[in-house]
């Protein structure tokens, strides 16, 4: 499919394309991106677990650009979950740093993200950054215990939600509108 | 960068509605006070007159006590109704000593002779406070008086309850009767503290919290308290504590000269700058963390800090402070006050 | 006095001992073969032990027995320091081939500075003395007790009790009866003394597998489910495989700490501009603490904690006895004298000079020259791993920087490359900073490989006299303990 240049816009060459492959029939494809030893295989093993679908693949990486090596076999990327752990600076760190490699069109409801071991006493990283990250992002934010599973769980069916929006597989339904309507809801302050 | 959409028809709130409810943030910028303690507002120089029990003489010879000693500190909520009268301190002395008596009577806990204590001393600390308007300190102390003989009454255990520095809006919330003394500082065996404590709950209907000093409230001190001057050869310490997932390590711990960090702090922040931004403390951390980096490849930043030392004192994350110099003692004890006070309770 | 000492150190074993005392405590062994221990209670052991003492007639010797018996069983209780013993190579035959001689000559040389017992037993191929030192004025008191573990035939000693008072005395009598003629602090201790040995004595045990003879640990594959794929699952088999090359799949030897102490530049400088100029050094002291640091060290690199390359010194220190002295650009390396006989290809030992307080000591001002100097006879770390090749060819010559030792690395690298072997005890393949000299950094690494040998021999041996006055100088660094280079 063919994307408008506007002269202001520029290409990154590593970029994360939603729309670049031609989707696979009822396959949904969710990327978990996050430092090594942040849980993703453990969420990734509780989606997995909780979906009935066959099709459903998830990849985790540890940073984008993703590894060019398979880049041809790779399906096309429905969803993209970043984990940020407040522990760690260097996670969030990483996380801006992949942002880059999104395509914006993630931005419209394919993008969320996980901030796991909030709150804890050791505490690297100030919550409001972290929300201050999503809010730039204009992304939902879903806060998770990698250790607990009843915590995995919950999330895992909440993204397997979004994902299967995401992919399509839910008629009448796009990311978009459940990332308008999602805002909407919020924007009451309190 | 990435792109900040911004759909025509729909505002998107730049807050997230939960985050101003449970988590309290860490300010921009602080203050850094005047290490002498001279800095009576003019403001409260009505309440000075009337409180003529605050003296000026040289502070730091009472700061003995305080200084190179070991503190656990706790987190007290305001208490109800708490006089600094001779005579209602003399009333507490002797309802605490009750307390005890009773405690021991009851005889849940195992203590040791040397750890009993039959006596409780309220007294005033002066100089302690930072402006007119702040409560002044009070001292409790615990002794055990020998049951045969007239030797003095040893003190078993110390606690000194402060209030440093607060800023005005937090004074102000505080409204008569109730007392604002949040800082606690206690050093003794763990069941005095205990009786205490309870004693306190329930005289004064407060609640006494183990105080926590996250990584960046650490971050905060040692760039502050790097910046203060002083002549000790103390290095600069960082201690960071490896994640549990990787065995074998516990600790890894970065001491600095402190005249090279002084350096350092000083290309950062600028000495004439009264007012300390978050941004300089980040960038001092990441500094030292890069230059940790550069030779072992390891993410410290990963890891979070658990303990830091400066020449003038030494904070550890679960609560402990050492303050090696009387001097900076209302700077450090300022800083914490500030701290603790921002932390919230559930945490 | 004798019997307050017995029951002390009979009291500290724990009754699941016991059969291990009967078993093994030579003195009394006669007397013990009726023994009945099913359900024996301390104090009765002790009141037994103490009745058949009383008709022993060589008191000194049980006692002298048991308290070694309880170290080997608990030697981590104590903390075991390890010192290297400079053996005259052309000393006169060694005829100390027993342990009876060894103790006989050992207790000579103790009793004529000092009023101490001495004892022997052989125990594994090592020997286990005890020095029990009374003290001059009270005589009631409990003497002072020194335990030394010698290996035969090495020159290693590690101690553990030894105090200042005596220090001179016992390490003095030691050094003539191992025939040297010094002793080197080699900055090596720890809690575990089976680990002690095996850094000590397997410094030239080269391959990951290969080393310290423990049984390689299985590495645990997590399975993920079919549907769940890792992107990045090339590095991470990268980043385990340089594990297990570099580190071992063996369990490691445990070691409570290692201090590193760093004396460059301040290199943090993209963070802070302000510092970015300045030739200041940085002096900091960065220590890992832990109960097996080691493991630790190879866990934060299979955790992703630690990036790829590591550090050499990270990874091949521990093949060191390497408390450096060398003034690097960065690290500097102190070169233990290594005994002629041995080989530098301990280069690429697996082991780390580690102590509970092991300086690595980087220094950095000044010579360039000096590592080099030193590097002639002395291992240098290397990696046969041609992972760490490529990917540290990526790295690009900084500037500003002092000529570093990543320099003379990299010639390693090329020799390795080329297929020659590794140590060369000539310093010629041993890098060359040739730019070094002049401190301009700018000229690339290549070039500086490329200068041939004969500059590098000729500035090498014009520094040569620069650098002892240096390493003089930075005789503080190691506290005691002496440099010697291999010239």
């Amino acid at each position: 499919m063919s994307r408008d240049l506007n002269q202001f816009e520029t290409l990154r060459k590593d970029e994360l394309l939603p729309f670049n492959k031609l989707p696979i029939f009822m396959q949904e494809v969710m990327l978990i991106v996050g430092i090594q030893g942040i849980g993703k295989h453990a969420l990734a093993k509780a989606i997995v677990e909780s979906s009935t679908s066959k099709t459903l693949q998830c990849r985790t990486a540890t940073h984008l650009p993703l590894p060019e090596e398979h880049s041809a076999e790779r399906p096309r990327i429905d969803m993209v979950v970043f984990m940020i752990d407040s522990r760690s600076s260097a996670s969030y760190i990483q996380v801006e740093q992949s942002l880059q490699y999104i395509n914006r069109q993630y931005f419209l409801g394919k993008i969320c993200f996980i901030a796991t071991k909030v709150p804890t006493e050791t505490q690297n990283l100030e919550v409001e950054s972290i929300t201050q990250l999503c809010d730039d992002h204009g992304s939902c934010l879903f806060w998770m215990d990698p250790t607990s599973g009843a915590d995995r769980t919950v999330v895992a069916k909440k993204l397997l939600e979004m994902l299967n929006i995401s992919a399509g597989l839910k008629p009448g339904i796009t990311p978009l509108l459940t990332d308008c309507t999602h805002r909407l809801l919020n924007m009451q302050s309190f | 960068m990435s792109v900040k959409l911004k759909s025509p028809s729909v505002q998107r709130t730049s807050r997230t509605p939960w985050r101003s409810k449970r988590f309290t943030r860490t300010p921009i910028t602080r203050s850094l006070g005047s290490v002498s303690y001279t800095g009576v507002s003019t403001r409260s120089r009505s309440v000075r007159n009337r409180r003529s029990s605050i003296e000026r003489t040289p502070e730091e010879k009472s700061f003995n006590g305080l200084v190179l000693k070991t503190w656990h500190v706790y987190r007290l909520s305001p208490l109800y109704k708490f006089s600094h009268e001779t005579s209602a301190l003399r009333n507490y002395s002797r309802m605490l000593s009750g307390h005890l008596e009773a405690e021991y009577n009851v005889g849940m806990a195992v203590i040791t002779e040397n750890e009993k204590a039959n006596m409780a001393v309220f007294s005033i600390v002066r100089g302690l406070q930072k402006s007119g308007r702040e409560p002044e300190a009070i001292q409790i102390e615990l002794k055990q008086k020998p049951i045969r003989g007239d030797a003095e009454a040893r003190t078993v255990y110390t606690a000194i309850l402060c209030c440093v520095g607060a800023s005005d809006d937090v004074l102000e919330k505080v409204k008569q009767p109730f007392v604002l003394l949040p800082l606690m500082l206690s050093k003794g065996p763990v069941m005095l503290n205990r009786y205490l404590t309870s004693w306190l709950e329930c005289q004064f209907d407060c609640s006494v919290h183990a105080a926590h000093f996250s990584p960046l409230s650490l971050s905060w001190m040692v760039a502050i308290w790097v910046g203060s001057e002083a002549e000790s050869t103390k290095p600069v310490m960082l201690k960071y504590k490896v994640p549990s997932e990787v065995e074998g390590l516990d600790h890894i711990t970065l001491n600095i000269n402190s005249k090279d960090c002084k350096v350092l702090w000083d290309c950062i922040h600028s000495t004439e700058d009264k007012t300390c931004h978050k941004k300089e403390v980040v960038t001092f951390v990441q500094a030292l963390e890069a230059h940790f980096y550069h030779h072992f490849q390891i993410n410290i930043s990963a890891m979070p800090l658990c303990m830091i030392g400066t020449p003038i004192a030494v904070a550890e994350s679960d609560g402990k402070i050492k303050i090696f110099t009387p001097e900076h003692v209302h700077q450090i004890l300022g800083l914490v006050t500030e701290v603790i006070l921002e932390t919230s309770i559930e945490l | 006095m004798d019997a307050t000492l017995l029951k002390s150190i009979l009291r500290r074993f724990k009754i699941a001992d016991y059969p291990y005392i009967i078993e093994n405590w030579k003195s009394l062994s006669k007397e013990f073969s009726d023994v009945n221990l099913k359900h024996v209670k301390k104090a009765d052991f002790v009141d037994m032990v103490m009745k058949k003492f009383k008709h022993k007639s060589n008191p000194a010797l049980a006692i002298a027995e048991l308290d070694i018996l309880y170290l080997q069983k608990y030697s981590n209780r104590k903390l075991w320091k390890v010192l290297t013993v400079d053996v005259i190579p052309e000393g006169d035959s060694n005829n100390l081939s027993t342990v009876a001689e060894f103790e006989n000559r050992l207790r000579k040389e103790v009793r004529s500075y000092l009023n101490a017992q001495v004892r022997c037993i052989e125990h594994q191929n090592t020997y286990w003395i005890r020095i029990a030192v009374k003290d001059a004025k009270n005589d009631w008191a409990l003497p002072s007790v020194v335990y030394i573990t010698h290996v035969p035939n090495t020159n290693y000693l590690m101690v553990t009790g030894l105090k200042a008072t005596h220090k001179d005395y016992v390490l003095q009598s030691l050094v003539t009866v191992l025939n040297g003629h010094r002793v080197v602090d080699s900055h090596l201790s720890g809690r575990c003394l089976v680990s002690l040995m095996r850094l000590v004595l397997n410094k030239h045990s080269q391959g990951a597998s290969l080393s310290f003879g423990g049984s390689p640990r299985p590495v645990i594959e997590e399975t993920l489910p079919e549907n769940v794929y890792n992107e990045n699952h090339i590095e991470k088999r990268n980043r385990d495989n340089f594990v297990a090359e570099n580190y071992g799949l063996a369990k490691l030897p445990r070691l409570e700490k290692i201090v590193y102490k760093l004396d460059t530049t301040f290199k943090g400088s993209s963070h802070v501009p302000g510092m970015a100029g300045s030739d200041r050094p940085f002096h900091c002291q960065v220590k890992f603490e832990g109960p097996s640091v080691l493991e630790g060290l190879r866990s934060l690199t299979a955790a992703g904690l630690a990036a790829l390359p590591m550090k050499e010194h990270l990874a091949q220190d521990r093949n060191t006895t390497h408390n450096t002295d060398n003034t690097d650009y960065d690290k500097s390396e102190r070169d233990i004298a290594l005994p002629s006989g041995v080989a530098p290809n301990a280069a690429f030992a697996y082991y780390v000079d580690m102590f509970v307080v092991i300086p690595m000591v980087w220094t950095l001002i000044g010579e360039l020259w000096q590592s080099y100097k030193q590097s002639k006879t002395i291992s240098k770390p290397y990696s046969d791993i041609p992972a760490i090749d490529v990917l540290d060819d990526k790295k690009q010559p900084r500037r500003g920087d002092k000529p570093s030792k990543l320099k003379r690395r990299r010639a390693d690298r090329r020799i390795l490359k080329n297929g020659t072997t590794k140590q060369k005890l000539d310093g010629v393949d041993n890098k060359q900073k040739p730019k070094s000299r002049r401190k301009k950094s700018d000229t690339s690494r290549e070039d500086g490989q490329k200068s041939g040998n004969a500059d590098a021999k000729q500035t090498s041996t014009s520094d040569h006299k620069d650098d002892d006055s240096d390493t003089s100088k930075r005789g503080e660094i190691n506290s005691g303990s002496t440099l010697k280079t291999g010239d």
